[in-house]
């Protein structure tokens, strides 16, 4: 990952086309039917395809999608079992096909975020035709969710410091959860307002413009 | 809750799709004026807030820990159009970002989360405080009993989506099963909304449209009855679908555990003709007591919930509205401007 692996992936790959060929080839691969293991390993090979070509960084692809398998293994396994259809000896090899397919997708969503930057994507959503008001709010939440993650393990520091790692009831442990995202709410609400005003005073009109827009519509 | 790809077929998720994406235009038509005020900062701050938040785990019960979903706190605060685009932010940066959620099932995602836990919570919240008289105890209460009911709402129809798109799927043990452990995940919600509440409460009550206006009732304990019966009686209806059928959704858990439920497994016609004069109600007389039946379980987990969440709701009310007076907000609030 990094600045480089993303504009030179952008400048093979427009992020429109990646966004659209990326939905386009979850629904192709939930539509494989299960057990159809060419069509699916054709997918598989068209993904490597283009996971080499953006120069996706395998290392935290993997990672990223090792974190997110005991959630698929879970549901494969509930779903396997609880098939009437499938139950039996064919449970093992339907339990199989799903976290197949289900991998392979995971892999494609997966580089695309991990391609594209966040701002490129919400950019990306702008030009598809995706509303003011919405990309606006995904521009502050992209922007500001950093913020508030930092000033929230702050607060966990600070708490913990305040009470030497205490171990402490059940209560006391939602009370002092309840204190600390009440507090980081009201922060988060004040920011919000100091940021608008700021915004305001300058001229913010609705739309959230930056260089990158008129670059690319010229 | 966060439903991947390839769990829901393809007519469910184009289905579940049209919905959310109507939803989502009423969504945006509601709020089309308010694109230059502060509702858009408002919004992106309060989204990165869940984002934020729906890291920190809660413990449930030893074992289990949730987190905090956010819709109706978002639509007490944003009104609930406002909420459910919140919603639908978090959702949109989670699915294309950190591949949580897949990006077929945005679609379900946003229906079970934004519409039915921000659009429909908030109108169950509004109606409880009215019915509470409004005020900060109004508030307090209604929203974290709507926040409760929202959880259960959502876990529902995610369950009854995974069972559409797999048909032949024993759907009555999955709803059950989906009720009974987001029923103890959804007094979490409740409570640590309930906690969030306060603090604003406490400290900005003017950023909470309506919670300054106490409208006096005479009577509040009866209106907190009232408002449990209410919500106990939804609750009952909610849970009417397992007295269908129920035999059949429990012999499905009973072999999922493993008993032998027909000691002699004779041929179907018999079984038929004897097991009624034998067994009057079969659902008793299993040996496990827990699971003898998932409707009476669900139905006491129902009720065992809202007891739970009213009792710390009005407590936790009670600490609030004492410990401070009602303020008056001296600026109008321009985010309030909703409701209608």
């Amino acid at each position: 990952m990094g600045d480089e692996t993303q504009i030179s992936a952008e400048r093979r790959l427009d992020p429109r086309w990646a966004l659209l060929g990326c939905l386009g080839f979850v629904v192709a691969v939930i539509l494989t039917p299960l057990g159809a293991w060419k069509a699916l390993g054709s997918e598989a090979l068209l993904l490597a395809f283009f996971v080499g070509y953006l120069g996706v960084n395998l290392g935290s692809l993997a990672r990223r999608w090792l974190g997110l398998c005991p959630l698929l293994v879970v549901l494969a396994v509930l779903l396997g079992i609880s098939h009437p259809a499938r139950a039996g000896e064919h449970a093992a090899g339907f339990i199989a096909a799903i976290l197949a397919r289900n991998g392979v997708a995971l892999v494609a969503v997966l580089a695309l975020g991990l391609v594209y930057s966040a701002v490129t994507l919400i950019q990306t959503l702008r030009r598809l035709g995706c509303p003011a008001l919405v990309v606006s709010t995904l521009h502050f939440m992209n922007r500001y969710s950093h913020v508030l993650v930092e000033e929230r393990n702050r607060m966990l520091i600070a708490s913990r410091a305040r009470s030497f790692g205490r171990k402490r009831s059940l209560w006391a442990r939602w009370s002092m959860l309840g204190n600390l995202l009440g507090a980081l709410f009201l922060r988060a609400m004040e920011r919000g307002e100091r940021v608008h005003t700021a915004m305001v005073s300058r001229g913010w009109d609705g739309t959230i413009r930056s260089l990158a827009d008129s670059e690319q519509t010229r | 809750m966060h439903l991947p790809d390839g769990v829901l077929s393809l007519p469910v998720a184009a289905v579940t799709s049209v919905i959310g994406a109507a939803g989502f235009a009423t969504g945006l038509y509601h709020l089309r004026d308010r694109s230059r005020d502060r509702t858009p900062v408002l919004m992106g701050m309060m989204a990165a807030f869940v984002f934020a938040a729906q890291m920190l785990n809660f413990p449930v019960f030893p074992g289990v820990s949730g987190h905090l979903m956010g819709g109706v706190l978002s639509a007490v605060v944003l009104g609930p159009w406002a909420g459910a685009c919140v919603i639908a932010s978090v959702l949109c940066v989670q699915a294309l970002l950190f591949a949580d959620g897949g990006l077929t099932a945005l679609g379900a995602n946003f229906v079970n989360m934004g519409l039915l836990g921000s659009v429909v919570g908030y109108a169950i919240f509004a109606e409880l405080r009215r019915l509470l008289g409004g005020g900060i105890q109004g508030t307090l209460v209604g929203a974290m009993l709507a926040a409760w009911v929202a959880v259960l709402i959502s876990a529902g129809a995610c369950a009854l989506e995974l069972a559409w798109s797999n048909p032949g799927i024993a759907w009555l043990p999955l709803l059950g099963w989906m009720l009974l452990i987001h029923a103890a995940i959804g007094v979490g919600e409740a409570l640590i909304t309930g906690l969030i509440l306060r603090s604003i409460l406490a400290a900005r009550p003017d950023l909470i449209p309506g919670a300054c206006h106490a409208v006096p009732s005479s009577n509040q304990i009866g209106r907190f009855a009232l408002a449990g019966m209410g919500l106990a009686l939804a609750l009952a209806l909610f849970a009417a679908p397992f007295a269908y059928d129920a035999p059949d959704g429990l012999e499905t858990v009973v072999e999922k555990v493993g008993i032998d439920y027909s000691d002699a497994s004779e041929p179907g016609s018999e079984t038929q003709e004897i097991q009624p004069t034998k067994a009057p109600m079969p659902d008793y007389q299993l040996p496990i007591p827990g699971l003898s039946s998932m409707r009476m379980a669900t139905a006491a987990a129902g009720v065992v919930g809202t007891l739970i969440v009213c009792g710390v709701a009005v407590l936790l009310a009670r600490a609030t509205a004492g410990s401070h007076r009602l303020p008056r907000p001296s600026v109008p609030i321009e985010a309030g401007s909703h409701g209608r």
